[in-house]
């Protein structure tokens, strides 16, 4: 059965998150004023999109954007083509990166500061007083991050990406089910504790990763909240 | 009352005045037992979502290479919502709670009956 929403109340991010993580077989054709487009989906990737008279990334890249219309995503419709072979997360994350570079372009905000050196400053010293540290970061909800601080290899850039993506389907979920506003979120794995705070503005998020075995959960807590307000007061209001 | 019903009662009275919702739930998003303090709260939609949150914090967890996932919590401005893996896997065992709850304790609650209510799940 054909699922028909709007885009203000499920955005295509999420969509496409639905779709992918779903496995689905589906076509989601969206409406925006008088434009149409259709993203395809096969075996939990994009295979194909179609808008106006682009296909492949380019197409998907722009309908990624639209914020207002409808949608209905219809299953088991066979993509009519395959224009697309990067997988979803990269490709929903490279497109909010456009999005995010265009809409500051496009702004008369730019002026030099030396916030991410400040805020990287502070996640250093944050990983020196938590037990059984592997990485922090302030990260936007676009999945990318601002400044992080990491031991090892760990590749800061991933998890950010990754857990952004599970926090706003969390945040989604809690939204929806008017249990009101997400404060933090903490993903407890064999190995690790992942903690992630929002910041004053919602917009960004501290993320803390610890190893399970040599960190306390209280002692986590305990430190993010006292970086989260340091890094707040870092960033620019 | 089955074994699963007098689980989920003995997790309620634990829980004390600060329970609010408890709920047994399989991958398909579909629980197979729960109660719920408020009688308003829609505890399909909530078992549905949070599947989806278990799902997703799967594939996040490998892709991130931070091993398997024990359980979530949420925190909000109103509630704590705790959901964790039953046994292989193919249920979970969600619990919300007022932000007056001593997290300590609702998560050595969850500790203590996971493995009682994977065992009384019929199969």
């Amino acid at each position: 059965m054909a699922i028909k929403g709007h885009l203000n109340e499920m955005g295509l991010p999420t969509l496409v998150q639905y779709a992918c993580t779903e496995g689905q077989q589906a076509a989601l054709h969206l409406y925006h004023g008088d434009q149409e487009a259709t993203v395809y989906f096969e075996s939990g990737e994009i295979v194909h999109a179609a808008y106006d008279d682009q296909t492949g990334e380019e197409a998907f890249y722009r309908v990624l954007q639209w914020q207002e219309g409808e949608f209905t995503l219809e299953p088991a419709v066979t993509a009519p083509a395959r224009t697309i072979a990067t997988p979803w997360s990269m490709l929903l994350m490279d497109g909010l990166q456009r999005y995010d570079e265009e809409t500051w372009d496009n702004t008369e905000h730019q002026e030099d500061y030396d916030m991410p050196e400040n805020i990287r400053d502070i996640l250093v010293e944050l990983g020196s007083q938590v037990p059984g540290f592997i990485a922090t970061s302030v990260c936007g909800m676009d999945g990318l991050g601002i400044a992080g601080f990491a031991v090892g290899d760990t590749n800061v850039e991933a998890i950010n990406a990754q857990m952004t993506l599970l926090v706003k389907l969390v945040d989604t979920t809690t939204k929806k089910l008017g249990a009101g506003v997400i404060e933090d979120h903490l993903l407890t794995t064999d190995k690790a504790y992942l903690l992630l705070t929002f910041l004053e503005d919602e917009h960004y998020y501290l993320g803390i990763a610890v190893n399970r075995n040599e960190s306390t959960l209280g002692n986590l807590r305990l430190n993010s909240r006292i970086y989260s307000k340091r890094v707040n007061q870092a960033l620019p209001h | 009352m089955s074994k699963l019903e007098e689980l989920v009662q003995q997790v309620r009275s634990e829980i004390g005045a600060d329970f609010v919702s408890v709920d047994i739930v399989g991958m398909d998003g579909l629980s197979i037992a729960g109660m719920s303090a408020d009688p308003n709260f829609d505890g399909s939609a909530a078992s549905a979502r949070f599947a989806m949150v278990m799902k997703l914090s799967q594939q996040v967890a490998k892709k991130i290479q931070m091993g398997a996932v024990d359980d979530n919590l949420v925190t909000t401005d109103q509630v704590y919502v705790i959901t964790r893996f039953l046994g292989d896997g193919s249920y979970y065992l969600g619990l919300a709670v007022t932000r007056g709850a001593v997290l300590g304790m609702v998560r050595m609650v969850m500790d203590e009956y996971a493995d009682q209510i994977w065992r009384a799940i019929p199969r």
